[in-house]
């Protein structure tokens, strides 16, 4: 046997655990004796074997399995003997064999005096804000329901009737005229003469004007300081429109709206205060469709909630009362409606829940 | 049920709930809080349940929403060094039950709410086990562990000196 450099690894661990013998062993402290840097190394070797730490072992003793040691037992059997887990038979042998021991008795005791007594003092606060008001029913529907339905009905037939019988668009076309008695509280500064309603000429008159200070707006712009252009601001002023809620409620208060900025300036320009109000013709109220314009879209936009394509009539009134109903009570009622492509209702449907109802329109509802 | 079933057990039931809520989490803003929304879920639910199984409902809501309020504000918990419990002075406890209920907080929460719901509202382990999720086994064992727990800690001079 030939140790070698390549070879000795074999015999290095036998030889360090002491369990080289004869013929290898010689050979091996030879080859050490040859080779003193891997003798010195392999006398290092032993300083790194590991060794296993007391601290760092498991506890296996958590592991194991138990027997009940003799104090637990009696305390599970007294437990279940107050938790009434035992038969009839197993608590007269409770009672008999176990109870009749002071230490068994004690444990009893002890255990019995740990169940929990409620507070009967301490009540919830709120008790009356956690109550819901019952609505009375009426034929298996809650009262708010039915009043819901029963207010969307009058609503819905009532627009109808009222839009079948009254003409709306006439009066939405209608302007309202302006007299002396509204204008001249408001012109005591102004030291001039009214005279109101003007004839078409002079209202033709003062149209022409307007058109040209209008054209003229821009030219002037700069010139706002001048007297020119304080005439212009004014002029502008009152091309500014009045709603319809306003002319309706209280024509002096549109008035003076209008009136407001032109009447401080140092040139009031009376003749534009009087294309603001013109005598009621049909040919002046022309003018002013764009009111009844804006004040629509606004009702569509705001109230309605439809497009602006989309007609007004008694079905559109109608589904927004209805739903907006429906939303105010929280009941489940809405008014649905199929339309064409001329945006014109064919069909309707409202449903209440359980109670729902469909029909096909095939009247043309008017506008 | 109806709202009339509902508002009888508003009545019935809800001193009882915010009893065990407040005793499990030993906060009475949070105790309310919790009694309010099991009720709003039981109203919600108002035309699913039944009148009778109403109780259960309510107890396993609020035990529910216990556990997820805790887990939220566990973080929070952690940072304190130790439970603030709210003090209990009421001339109507003895003072077995007075140390009985201060005794009640050293407990894990687990086994504080299962021998609330035993001792208080006389709950079967078949339903505390429906309640809290775990088996009766496993009900059975806390409760047992609580009355030890319990029994050791009133048997302490320490408690009673408290």
């Amino acid at each position: 046997m030939k140790i070698t450099t390549a070879n000795y690894e074999e015999y290095a661990l036998d030889y360090m655990a002491g369990e080289l013998q004869g013929e290898a062993y010689t050979d091996f402290c030879r080859f050490l004796n040859e080779n003193p840097q891997i003798k010195n190394q392999l006398e290092n070797l032993n300083e790194v074997v590991l060794e296993p730490s007391i601290s760092s072992e498991f506890n296996t003793e958590t592991l194991k399995k138990k027997l009940p040691a003799e104090g637990e037992a009696l305390s599970l059997a007294c437990f279940d003997y107050l938790e009434n887990n035992f038969t009839r038979t197993e608590r007269i042998n409770f009672e008999k064999k176990i109870l009749v021991f002071p230490v068994a008795k004690a444990e009893l005791a002890a255990l019995a005096s740990t169940v929990l007594e409620p507070d009967l003092h301490l009540i919830f606060p709120y008790k009356q804000k956690l109550k819901r008001f019952a609505f009375p029913l009426f034929f298996g529907y809650a009262a708010r329901t039915v009043l819901g339905v029963a207010a969307a009905t009058i609503i819905y037939f009532g627009i109808r009737t009222a839009i079948e019988t009254q003409n709306f668009a006439s009066d939405l076309n209608q302007s309202v005229a302006i007299n002396d008695s509204m204008l001249i509280p408001q012109l005591n500064n102004s030291n001039k003469k009214i005279e109101l309603p003007y004839s078409k000429e002079q209202i033709q008159k003062i149209k022409s004007q307007r058109s040209s200070n209008k054209a003229n707006l821009n030219q002037n712009a700069s010139r706002k300081n001048t007297s020119t252009g304080i005439k212009l601001a004014a002029n502008t002023q009152v091309t500014e429109q009045p709603t319809m809620q306003e002319l309706l409620l209280n024509p002096l208060n549109a008035g003076q709206l209008l009136t407001k900025n032109a009447l401080s300036t140092e040139k009031i320009n009376i003749q534009t205060l009087a294309m603001v109000f013109p005598k009621n013709t049909v040919e002046e109220s022309s003018e002013y469709k764009s009111i009844t314009n804006v004040l629509i879209e606004k009702f569509k936009r705001n109230v309605l909630k439809i497009d602006q394509k989309t007609p007004i009539n008694a079905m559109v009134l109608a589904e927004s009362g209805i739903n907006g109903i429906g939303k105010m009570t929280n009941s489940f009622f809405q008014l649905k409606t199929q339309k064409n492509s001329d945006g014109k209702p064919t069909y309707w449907a409202f449903e209440a829940g359980k109670f729902s109802i469909e029909r096909q329109i095939k009247k043309n509802i008017s506008e | 049920m109806t709202t009339d079933q509902y508002n009888q057990l508003v009545d019935k039931h809800a001193d009882g709930l915010y009893r065990f809520v407040l005793k499990t989490c030993n906060n009475s803003d949070k105790a309310k809080d919790i009694v309010q929304d099991s009720f709003e879920r039981l109203w919600q639910n108002v035309s699913n349940i039944d009148a009778e199984k109403a109780k259960s409902y309510l107890f396993t809501t609020a035990y529910h929403i216990f556990v997820d309020t805790h887990r939220k504000d566990s973080k929070q918990e952690r940072l304190n060094t130790s439970r603030i419990a709210e003090p209990m002075h009421n001339s109507q406890y003895s003072d077995l039950q007075e140390v009985l209920h201060r005794a009640l907080n050293q407990l894990p929460e687990i086994q504080r709410s299962v021998v609330l719901l035993r001792d208080y509202e006389g709950y079967s382990y078949d339903e505390i086990s429906e309640i809290t999720g775990l088996s009766e086994s496993q009900v059975k064992v806390y409760i047992f562990r609580a009355r030890v727990a319990l029994k050791e800690i009133i048997g302490s001079p320490a408690a009673v000196l408290e």
